[in-house]
């Protein structure tokens, strides 16, 4: 039914991202007037990151995450750009909804960090309890919110009763109504200055934090945990591990390669920004080790599918895993050495 | 990875097309959509498998009399104990009572509500099972 009492349309320009978070950040801050792209984003962001934390359960399995933590790249992005953000959670569903609608009625586009597993519009077999995924919400049509959800290539509709539900997802990192906007652009943003401050951050944070699940220890210490799997678990259970450290590396939202991709893709579009070809130069150096990421996927999926070829183990993919490791500690020392 | 290696393996995604970041042949990025890969479409695979494994167990158990409804519900909605607490504001305490044929025969058309509305389906679906 068509009411033009009951119907808001703002302008917003839709573009698929890989990974929602950045994907909503650059276009939130494009929309606001700052020309930011989904790499730039995620690289200021610092969306980069590794850690495998085997007492962290989610779904029953161990934590294995390639990105930092949820509404960072959001937050820290608008930090480094000087942006004053507005970030809003909510105890009662109601007055969360409602204020959305005000902020819509106002014109204003916002963000909402959402669970994956109550968008109908979402494929069954991606429903899962995940609850760090953002969207931009810039309308609405008489019960239905119009919604640009960054992961997919084109914008969506929801019923006011799903995002609801989706909104007030429970579980590990429950999003409680979690709502942001850019607040006021100011007048002159650096972004060169943002774009050193982020590599930065992304590059002590992978080799200089001495925890052993975090950064490049981290991916040392998966390393280790994939080769006692075979000997621990049982055998479908080894490969239930497996199969989990690929869907985190590889499912949908990371661009391949646990983000690795995406972070070349930034160092490629900061080079001239910065004026600094070697960035150019690290970039081909990630992509590489990307791929290399993108073979411990493969080797692992023919493990769990038991067609192992020839010198598929785990000791095999647990080789890879420290060559990853090795690599980005020099990869990440280089790069900040570049920046400092 | 190059553009030209970039994968089209449709899986389960309901010809959902991601984007993925890769290089083109002159060495700048560039972005492709994609259809999947199989790399990943095997673990997809094998995680929903086990899935429908743990839902065929509730559901045996439930059939045996040894567990209440709300433990296949709670299974189906790939939930846990902890979880349904959340949803809920019931203790785990009373969950774990209410997971049983007794706890569960005993609870108030208001309690079963609370389980039905956190699993967006009506009561009269949550006491019963396939």
């Amino acid at each position: 039914m068509h009411d033009p009492v009951n119907e808001i349309v703002l302008p917003f320009e839709h573009r698929q991202s890989a990974h929602c978070e950045s994907g909503v950040t650059a276009n939130l801050f494009r929309q606001a007037g700052v020309p930011l792209t989904e790499p730039l984003a995620f690289g200021i962001g610092s969306g980069l990151f590794f850690f495998h934390k085997p007492f962290i359960k989610m779904g029953g399995y161990p934590l294995t995450a390639f990105r930092y933590l949820p509404g960072h790249v959001f937050r820290r992005a608008a930090k480094l750009l000087g942006i004053p953000v507005c970030a809003k959670q909510y105890r009662d569903p109601g007055l969360a909804m409602a204020d959305l609608d005000r902020f819509l009625a106002s014109g204003r586009p916002v963000g909402l960090q959402v669970g994956v597993y109550w968008l109908p519009y979402f494929p069954p077999a991606l429903r899962f309890h995940f609850n760090a995924h953002n969207l931009v919400v810039y309308g609405k049509r008489g019960d239905d919110y119009l919604i640009s959800d960054p992961t997919l290539d084109v914008p969506v509709v929801c019923s006011s009763a799903a995002l609801r539900k989706a909104r007030f997802a429970k579980g590990i990192m429950a999003p409680r109504g979690c709502l942001y906007y850019p607040d006021k652009i100011p007048p002159a943003i650096d972004i060169p200055l943002a774009i050193r401050r982020g590599i930065l951050k992304t590059c002590s944070r992978m080799v200089d934090i001495p925890m052993p699940f975090l950064g490049v220890r981290g991916i040392r210490y998966l390393a280790s945990s994939v080769r006692k799997w075979p000997k621990k678990l049982n055998e479908r259970d080894a490969r239930l591990q497996l199969a989990q450290v690929i869907r985190m590396q590889e499912e949908i939202g990371t661009g391949g390669a646990g983000f690795r991709f995406l972070f070349g893709a930034f160092l490629q579009e900061a080079a001239p920004l910065l004026g600094m070809p070697a960035l150019a130069g690290m970039s081909v150096e990630i992509t590489a080790i990307g791929d290399v990421w993108r073979e411990v996927a493969l080797r692992s999926a023919r493990l769990c599918k038991q067609r192992p070829v020839a010198g598929d183990d785990y000791d095999s993919i647990a080789g890879l895993l420290l060559q990853c490791a090795d690599r980005e500690e020099q990869f990440f020392k280089d790069l900040k050495g570049l920046c400092a | 990875m190059k553009k030209e290696d970039v994968p089209q393996d449709a899986g389960k995604l309901g010809g959902l097309l991601e984007l993925a970041y890769v290089v083109s042949a002159s060495g700048a990025y560039t972005t492709v959509q994609s259809s999947g890969w199989v790399a990943k479409n095997v673990a997809n695979d094998l995680v929903w498998e086990e899935l429908g494994r743990h839902q065929e167990t509730a559901l045996r158990e439930v059939k045996e009399g040894l567990k209440s409804p709300l433990a296949y519900h709670m299974v189906r909605f790939q939930m846990n104990e902890e979880m349904l607490a959340d949803y809920t504001r019931f203790s785990r305490r009373k969950i774990r009572r209410h997971l049983t044929p007794d706890g569960f025969r005993a609870l108030e058309p208001d309690d079963l509500r609370r389980y039905a509305d956190s699993f967006n389906i009506k009561v009269d679906e949550l006491c019963t099972t396939p």
